[in-house]
């Protein structure tokens, strides 16, 4: 029985009032047949929710691809870097941001940029990459690009997700306010796509695209009971994501996730310090952070405290 | 086993103690010293009219993708005939229910639902002279990229008279196509089958 519901008291309970009513029209309907038969009752209604998945906590590296038209989506640097850990028996969920410009070892690569990975051997060894970054082994890698993404966004009816701050980017279409922002289709992408005039810069671009996800999380469970919302934003998943997992292993996957607790996602951004490689501007990252992040969350997917 | 040999059977036991019952009263009227032979006559139904069955109502209320006319029968076939059986185990069938009933689970789902059966079956009325199905529906959200169909979610609505006290079952059951069978590998499921079971005292 799930036990991590977003407001599972008010869902309860409207099953609760709907189920109540239908009895409680009942309760004056019926006959008192007697012989035996007690009158109509009009009782609490219990509910049980359970979905079959092979592993108790997943771990999901979900990659935006910055291909242009033309370039495989999963050859090319990843623009979005997001380390996703999903409890399905509990409903909570993390979500740690890696800024693209992270200065790592990619295994058999010396050391690069991490979004490097993805164009040196695809996601799997993106998956390495971030994964060995954490110490934890990634389950599943996702990867979309920007039209993908867009589509996929579209599909669920847009988002709403809430900014930090006021931001705007003079090449990207999308102005910002701080607090709750509708973004659909292409405002989606470039809200976690803009950085240039972000005070964090990268890191406040990897924290707004884990607010992305979140967002979408919080529209799928506030949906989920929609007829045919989840087969629509599957089939767009399914048509514009990358992956190794066949559609229904997708679809049973996804329903899993809808175990997920919005309310119960923590995100936080790997922190590092702004370095100089080769004449190049990188990202030092904080990886005693990412292993005590991984440390904490490996088994549960559940982080206590701060990042 | 037939399909619903077990409801016919509940139903039937049902029918005996109806007869029972019935000719219990004809005799205690007979020792009131009713003296009206005509009111025999009158009285042609002393045997219960056997209450009629409900089929399984399964129809498709979203396609996301494509399915050709003869994949969706396909697909409304596979699932009425796992969530028939669901049904047929879980609520109509020999009592007491227990994980039997979940036999077109996956393993995964058979394994959390034993943990729900007071909800998931009619273990918690086992001790009811008769259950008659009232509604049994379930519309489907059908998920078929490239024409195949790869997952499937289904609207529940169980209604069932458990002697003479509604319940009612709703909720969804999610399925995938696994080996050529649909399984469900997944509930969310409302009932209030337990409480009624307590209000009533049919918990055995």
């Amino acid at each position: 029985m799930r036990t991590g519901r977003n407001n599972p008291v008010l869902r309860r309970l409207r099953r609760v009032v709907a189920l109540g009513s239908v009895l409680a029209v009942t309760a004056v309907v019926v006959p008192d047949s007697g012989v035996g038969n007690p009158e109509a009752v009009l009782v609490r209604v219990q509910t049980a929710e359970a979905i079959d998945h092979p592993k108790d906590v997943v771990w999901i590296l979900a990659l935006g691809s910055d291909a242009r038209p033309g370039q495989s989506v999963v050859r090319s640097r990843a623009d979005a870097i997001q380390l996703v850990g999903v409890n399905l028996k509990t409903g909570t969920a993390v979500v740690f941001g890696v800024p693209r410009d992270s200065w790592v070892p990619i295994p058999g690569h010396g050391s690069n940029r991490v979004n490097a990975a993805m164009y040196f051997g695809g996601p799997q060894l993106m998956a390495r990459t971030v994964g060995t970054m954490f110490d934890i082994d990634v389950d599943y890698a996702f990867v979309s690009g920007f039209g993908g993404f867009e589509r996929m966004v579209k599909s669920v009816g847009g988002v709403v997700v809430n900014s930090d701050q006021a931001f705007s980017d003079d090449n990207l279409e999308g102005r910002f306010k701080k607090g709750k922002n509708f973004v659909n289709g292409r405002l989606a992408v470039n809200f976690g796509r803009m950085r240039h005039f972000l005070p964090g810069g990268d890191f406040d671009r990897s924290a707004h695209q884990s607010e992305l996800i979140k967002a979408i999380a919080r529209k799928v469970n506030a949906n989920e009971d929609r007829p045919g919302f989840m087969e629509r934003g599957l089939l767009a998943v399914v048509q514009e994501l990358h992956t190794d997992l066949s559609p229904a292993e997708l679809y049973r996957l996804a329903q899993a996730a809808t175990t997920v607790d919005p309310s119960r996602i923590k995100s936080c951004v790997l922190r590092g310090s702004i370095g100089n490689i080769g004449g190049a501007s990188v990202v030092i990252p904080n990886l005693s952070q990412a292993r005590r992040l991984g440390d904490a969350t490996r088994r549960d997917a559940k982080l206590e405290g701060g990042c | 086993m037939p399909r619903h040999q077990p409801l016919f059977r509940r139903v039937s036991r049902g029918v005996a103690l109806g007869l029972v019952g019935v000719v219990l009263t004809a005799t205690a009227v007979g020792c009131t010293g009713g003296d009206d032979e005509s009111t025999n006559d009158t009285t042609p139904t002393t045997t219960p009219t056997p209450p009629a069955e409900v089929p399984l109502n399964v129809t498709v209320k979203n396609v996301a993708g494509e399915l050709s006319k003869k994949a969706r029968q396909r697909v409304v076939a596979g699932i009425e005939d796992t969530v028939q059986r669901y049904v047929d185990g879980a609520f109509l069938g020999d009592y007491p229910h227990g994980e039997f009933a979940l036999a077109r689970f996956t393993a995964g789902a058979e394994k959390r639902g034993v943990r729900d059966l007071d909800l998931l079956t009619g273990r918690a009325f086992r001790d009811a002279e008769e259950v008659t199905a009232k509604q049994l529906k379930a519309q489907l959200s059908v998920l078929a990229p490239e024409g195949r169909p790869a997952g499937a979610t289904a609207r529940i609505r169980f209604a069932f008279d458990v002697d003479g006290t509604p319940v009612v079952v709703t909720g969804r059951l999610v399925l995938t196509p696994q080996e050529g069978t649909w399984r469900i590998f997944g509930y969310d499921v409302s009932s209030n089958a337990s409480d009624v079971a307590a209000a009533t005292g049919k918990v055995g």
